[in-house]
């Protein structure tokens, strides 16, 4: 089946099968800073923002996709223009091994684009389905703290 | 294998496809548990496009649209205000913000995730849910028939039998009596894990002693109402209710999984129901 979607603001035609989940499609289409981690929705590495809303992809049937609006990572920022939650990240050393980090980033930006002011407890709420196996959470609120402020 | 995925913009679209005897053909809400083990199904059948997302206040009842996302459900203000909180709270508490940007309401159910805390508070808010069905009727024009159950019996009699190849709609679910305490606790290994026990209560009270109590429990399956001392509650004192409420909590049954025995199950639990028995007292003085 045909899926229409625009993802980073590219609108494109994809060819995918009823059975494929969102992830897939997606490293498939060259966007492997989507990470496949549990395949089951508890890690959150695969995170991407659906329709404003962030979502664990790799248990999202991509044909439930049609004519959404998908942000991945690389739509968010790179090492070269990275957004403000990407750059905190980096200084506060909130990035360890770097796993879980794009799923992170991904869970920060929804949260900040609908609520540009988040207090620590809605941050942890908005990351809850994010597991960092270096534990570094402390530095990571921290960091999405203060790019939130500097919006 | 998934070989189809179906999207109707008509609830009788929805109801031919799922009955469809060629094809398994399965309804599909946010997902997340059908995607986990979708072995079997021959077709998906999305209710994205059926206008099933809403939460509406109605007199001093909610009424909840059955693909309306939990965390739409655990941040809407009405919500929040309902039932002194509860609702929200569990919805809350279903495993992840990922998941729960996703997980609808009617979806959790009807998957049969009866672990989840919100099927414990639906059952003591005595809520119901409106079930669509396709009419047995034959010839042209015929209706899809609507039916109401409440939760405790989706819950006791299954999904499947319960459905019948129909499709939740709503849920209704009155509010907390005037002048009742409604509340709520649980046990987790860690917030975002499924609750190793979770309680729920609705108790009215008239001067010092209690008028009425609806109490249910969950030792990690599904809930189970304490009926025995619902029935006795009228004219006791709230300790005596804890007491009694904490001796039924130890007698439901329970199963050992990965994250406790049956054994520790039963002995929390009555000190789980207890607590919120004592809680529901001094919230309502």
């Amino acid at each position: 089946m045909k899926l229409n979607v625009t993802i980073n603001g590219e609108e494109k035609v994809l060819d995918i099968h009823p059975k494929d989940m969102l992830l897939d499609v997606l490293r498939d289409e060259g966007f492997s800073g989507v990470k496949r981690g549990c395949s089951t929705g508890d890690c959150g590495a695969c995170a991407c923002i659906v329709a404003g809303k962030a979502v664990n992809t790799c248990i999202l049937f991509a044909a439930q996709c049609q004519n959404a609006q998908i942000t991945t990572i690389e739509g968010i920022g790179n090492p070269k223009a990275p957004s403000p939650v990407q750059k905190e990240i980096t200084d506060a050393g909130g990035a360890q091994c770097g796993f879980c980090v794009p799923g992170i980033v991904v869970s920060a930006t929804a949260l900040i684009d609908e609520n540009p002011e988040p207090t620590v407890e809605e941050i942890r709420e908005a990351l809850d389905g994010n597991l960092c196996r270096c534990t570094g959470y402390v530095k990571i609120v921290k960091a999405i703290l203060s790019a939130s402020k500097k919006k | 294998m998934v070989k189809a995925y179906h999207r109707p913009a008509q609830v009788a679209e929805a109801l031919s496809l799922i009955m469809d005897p060629n094809d398994k053909n399965v309804p599909l809400a946010g997902g997340t548990t059908l995607a986990l083990n979708p072995r079997g199904v021959d077709g998906i059948v999305d209710l994205a496009d059926l206008g099933l997302s809403y939460i509406q206040p109605s007199g001093g009842s909610l009424k909840i649209g059955a693909t309306t996302v939990l965390r739409e459900i655990q941040r809407s203000e009405p919500v929040r205000q309902f039932a002194g909180g509860m609702l929200s709270e569990s919805a809350k508490n279903y495993l992840t913000a990922l998941i729960r940007n996703r997980a609808t309401i009617g979806g959790i159910l009807a998957a049969g995730n009866f672990w989840a805390d919100i099927a414990t508070v639906l059952v003591t808010l005595n809520a119901s849910l409106k079930i669509i069905q396709a009419s047995n009727g034959s010839g042209a024009g015929k209706r899809p028939s609507e039916l109401v159950v409440s939760v405790e019996d989706f819950i006791q009699k299954g999904p499947r039998k319960t459905l019948a190849g129909g499709i939740l709609k709503e849920l209704e679910i009155p509010s907390c009596p005037a002048g009742g305490v409604c509340s709520y606790n649980r046990l987790a290994k860690v917030e975002t894990d499924i609750s190793i026990l979770s309680a729920a209560a609705m108790v009215t009270m008239s001067g010092k002693t209690v008028q009425s109590a609806r109490v249910a429990v969950s030792t990690g399956a599904k809930p189970v109402r304490l009926r025995s001392i619902e029935d006795n509650a009228r004219g006791k004192s709230p300790a005596a209710l804890a007491d009694l409420a904490s001796a039924a909590a130890r007698a439901i049954p329970a199963e050992s999984d990965i994250r406790a025995s049956a054994e520790y199950r039963r002995e929390v639990a009555a000190v789980l129901v207890r607590r919120l028995i004592q809680t529901t007292e001094v919230a309502s003085k």
